[in-house]
């Protein structure tokens, strides 16, 4: 009688083939169909639901935490209210966001419904949010005079409507009131009063007059509001062709912005790395510009603060806005669902959006509303500030203009390179990328 | 026919042996061709392109026209720089102490094996957690190092944040993570010495410095080339340590401390064709760096050599 016992190279064999097979089988190509741009309305995944099954929305939250952390309630409002629905979240900080969303744009999934900011229209407008013209035209709750005019004209893109706003954020001048008081002074109106103010407070390395960003975005911002100052709104020409920062108003925000650390010296230089919230909460700076957002850890701080709208030549602040976006490939039925959780969410959270996370609410009533009024006078300076708020420049080429802009202005406050030889170079480079399309 | 039988039958016991390791080895190779081989050349293909995700609609191909912007761009000289830099910090002072390190570890009867514990440990750790932690130590105001500074007198520091010590402080944190592994690597190598050869170099009146320039470090040699290559490859490939220490605020978009100081060549790629989505540039600058870490692997390969005909 044979010996049957399985040899070692037998085994091998066996195991190798097994091996091979169960790598075949998982890069086998998927039996589900995943809906795919210009199927939407025909795939499973977007057939009207029967009265026993349940609808999964998917919801990119972008913001995230703390604010991210109460959108997030407000959606568990909206789910309790319909058990039909499976609304998966996923909350998230923006640059994560959107490195998904350029993913998800290549390869045509995505979410039903995601919160963004206007100038990513631009990019992304027709690639993955879609047009709601149609949604709005035809829905009894949602109309334009019930908004803010600032933030609902900038859910719009070459005529069509993409999104519903839910606020406007911005930068405007906190301050400290006690720190004030004790001083004997009033808050600042202009910037000649700030610069004397601020001045008064600074006893350097621990007490600061105001803080100044130096780098990535918030030099960008603050260089884009203080330019507003300066009688220019916005960084391109109306149609978004060329640059026209540099000029008298340009050079003379950057230089303002200089001038608080190195000639004024009322704000610590990028070398300290002074924390600014810190110092802030803690009492070691007298005024902070910041924005909206900053509300939740003054409040945590429990700091006696304020804010005060203060200009120079003219009024201007540099903001943006969160709104709610549909993309394109959430299918009829997904869509008009997201709508209304959407809808639901500003029509009935935009005050508490107000109260808690500190942005101002798009919608008016909610700018009325008597537990609004009572954060006055602490948002105050925000909701005046709010008609003169200037967006980032809303051309597809955004990213690429804010990377030279933030790398350019960063240059001057490191003593690289000088005001008018940045705004210089960073205008042809603006230029250039504005004539080359994507 | 017979001949061809007897040579079939002959062939057929290896060639039995070659199938089966072929179909072992099968599953590895296939996700080694679908998921390194073929994004390699694919890489070298939208190199030539404007490959744009968003736009995939007006994909054509351009020819050099990604490469030729290398030259131009004042970011890829600044990248190539910090890149090298950080690339010859790490490996003279990296090297030398791994190499003091191990002969500490192989002379050392007492405690060696806690001491290559310690020393293994930030090599295993991951290196978002590194960064982290290491950007809370060089934190200007209320980091670590800036208590430590105040507490003695000097003036604290954002060394993250200053020019002059953002890469330096970067190096250390390579170092730190890379000390350990390059030690162990070189104290195996020691430990194949023959111990023989000292006592003789000792007998024949050779001291320390001689034992460790005749004896050592010629015998080291493949090692030392090994160790060397890895660091170097590593080096210049660092993104992710760089990024958690110095980049990621409030928006930007290339990082790399305010001023680009600590940007790098990978971060650079990473920026262009995962964030401003010029995914043909971006593949461009890594065929680039490939290219360099090509070269430096065979000049190293020239200079030090392998020494194993030694």
């Amino acid at each position: 009688m044979k010996n049957k016992r399985l040899s070692r190279r037998d085994f091998l064999f066996v195991a190798g083939t097994a091996a091979l097979g169960t790598a075949i089988a998982a890069c086998a190509p998927k039996t589900t169909a995943t809906p795919a741009a210009g199927q939407a309305e025909n795939t499973p995944a977007n057939a009207p639901t029967k009265a026993n099954e349940i609808m999964e929305i998917n919801f990119w939250n972008g913001v995230g935490p703390p604010e991210g952390t109460l959108l997030e309630e407000f959606v568990y409002d909206y789910q309790t209210k319909h058990p039909e629905l499976k609304i998966n979240q996923w909350t998230t900080d923006w640059d994560p966001f959107y490195t998904k969303i350029r993913t998800v744009a290549a390869e045509g999934v995505g979410p039903d419904l995601c919160v963004t900011h206007p100038n990513y229209l631009a990019t992304y407008a027709d690639i993955v949010f879609k047009p709601i013209d149609d949604l709005v035209s035809v829905d009894k709750d949602i109309k334009p005079e019930l908004f803010n005019q600032v933030p609902w004209d900038a859910c719009f893109r070459n005529g069509k409507q993409y999104a519903i706003p839910m606020d406007a954020h911005l930068l405007c001048l906190y301050y400290n009131i006690d720190l004030l008081q004790k001083a004997g002074v009033n808050p600042p109106q202009s910037d000649n009063d700030l610069v004397e103010v601020a001045k008064s407070f600074t006893k350097s390395p621990d007490q600061w007059g105001i803080n100044t960003w130096f780098s990535g975005n918030g030099i960008y911002w603050t260089w884009l509001a203080y330019m507003s100052h300066y009688g220019q709104k916005g960084m391109l020409n109306s149609d978004n062709t060329k640059a026209v920062f540099n000029n008298d108003a340009g050079a003379s925000a950057l230089q303002r912005i200089y001038d608080n650390i190195y000639t004024d010296k009322f704000s610590p230089g990028p070398d300290l790395g002074v924390d600014f919230a810190t110092a802030f909460s803690q009492q070691k700076m007298a005024f902070c510009y910041d924005g909206t957002w900053m509300k939740f850890t003054w409040d945590a701080a429990k700091l006696n603060y304020s804010s005060v709208m203060f200009t120079k030549q003219q009024p201007g602040t540099w903001g943006n806005s969160h709104i709610f976006v549909f993309p394109r490939l959430g299918g009829a039925p997904k869509t008009q669902v997201a709508w209304d959780m959407a809808k639901y969410i500003v029509l009935n959270h935009s005050v508490d959006w107000g109260l808690k996370a500190g942005h101002v609410p798009a919608l008016k009533s909610a700018d009325q509303d008597p537990a609004y009024l009572a954060t006055m006078p602490q948002m105050q300076g925000f909701v005046d500030m709010l008609p003169y708020l200037v967006y980032l420049p809303r051309v597809p080429q955004q990213e690429a203009i804010g990377a030279e802009m933030q790398g350019s202005l960063s240059s001057v406050l490191r003593k690289e390179v000088s005001v008018k030889d940045a705004l210089k170079k960073s205008e042809a480079k603006v230029n250039q990328l504005l004539a080359t399309p994507l | 026919m017979s001949i061809f039988r007897s040579r079939f039958r002959l062939r057929s016991e290896s060639g039995r042996e070659a199938l089966t390791a072929l179909l072992f080895m099968l599953p590895y190779l296939i996700i080694f061709l679908v998921w390194e081989i073929a994004p390699f050349f694919f890489g070298l293909w939208i190199s030539f392109t404007n490959y744009n995700l968003l736009h995939l609609n007006t994909l054509k191909f351009v020819g050099l026209e990604n490469y030729a912007k290398v030259f131009t761009d004042e970011l890829v000289g600044t990248a190539f720089l910090n890149t090298v830099y950080y690339a010859g910090g790490l490996v003279v002072i990296g090297f030398i102490l791994a190499l003091i390190l191990a002969m500490t570890m192989n002379s050392t009867r007492f405690g060696s094996k806690f001491l290559k514990w310690v020393c293994f440990i930030p090599y295993i750790m991951t290196i978002s957690a590194t960064g982290i932690i290491w950007k809370r130590i060089y934190a200007g105001q209320y980091g670590i190092l800036a208590q430590i500074f105040k507490a003695v007198g000097l003036p604290s520091l954002a060394f993250l944040n200053n020019s002059g010590t953002a890469m330096p402080a970067v190096i250390v944190v390579g170092i730190w993570i890379g000390i350990g592994y390059w030690a162990l690597i070189l104290m195996a190598g020691l430990q194949n010495i023959p111990k023989e050869l000292y006592e003789a170099a000792m007998i024949d009146g050779a001291g320390k410095w001689g034992q460790l320039r005749f004896i050592t470090l010629p015998l080291l040699r493949p090692i030392i080339f090994f160790v060397l290559t890895i660091a170097i490859i590593g080096s210049f490939q660092v993104f992710g340590l760089v990024t958690t220490l110095t980049g990621g605020g409030m928006g930007e978009v290339y990082g790399g401390n305010p001023g680009y100081h600590t940007l790098t060549i990978v971060m650079l790629i990473y920026a262009q064709a995962f964030k401003l989505l010029d995914m043909g540039y971006g593949a461009a600058l890594s065929w680039i760096l490939f290219a360099i870490i090509m070269v430096v692997t065979l000049l190293q390969m020239k200079f030090i050599g392998f020494g194993w005909e030694e």
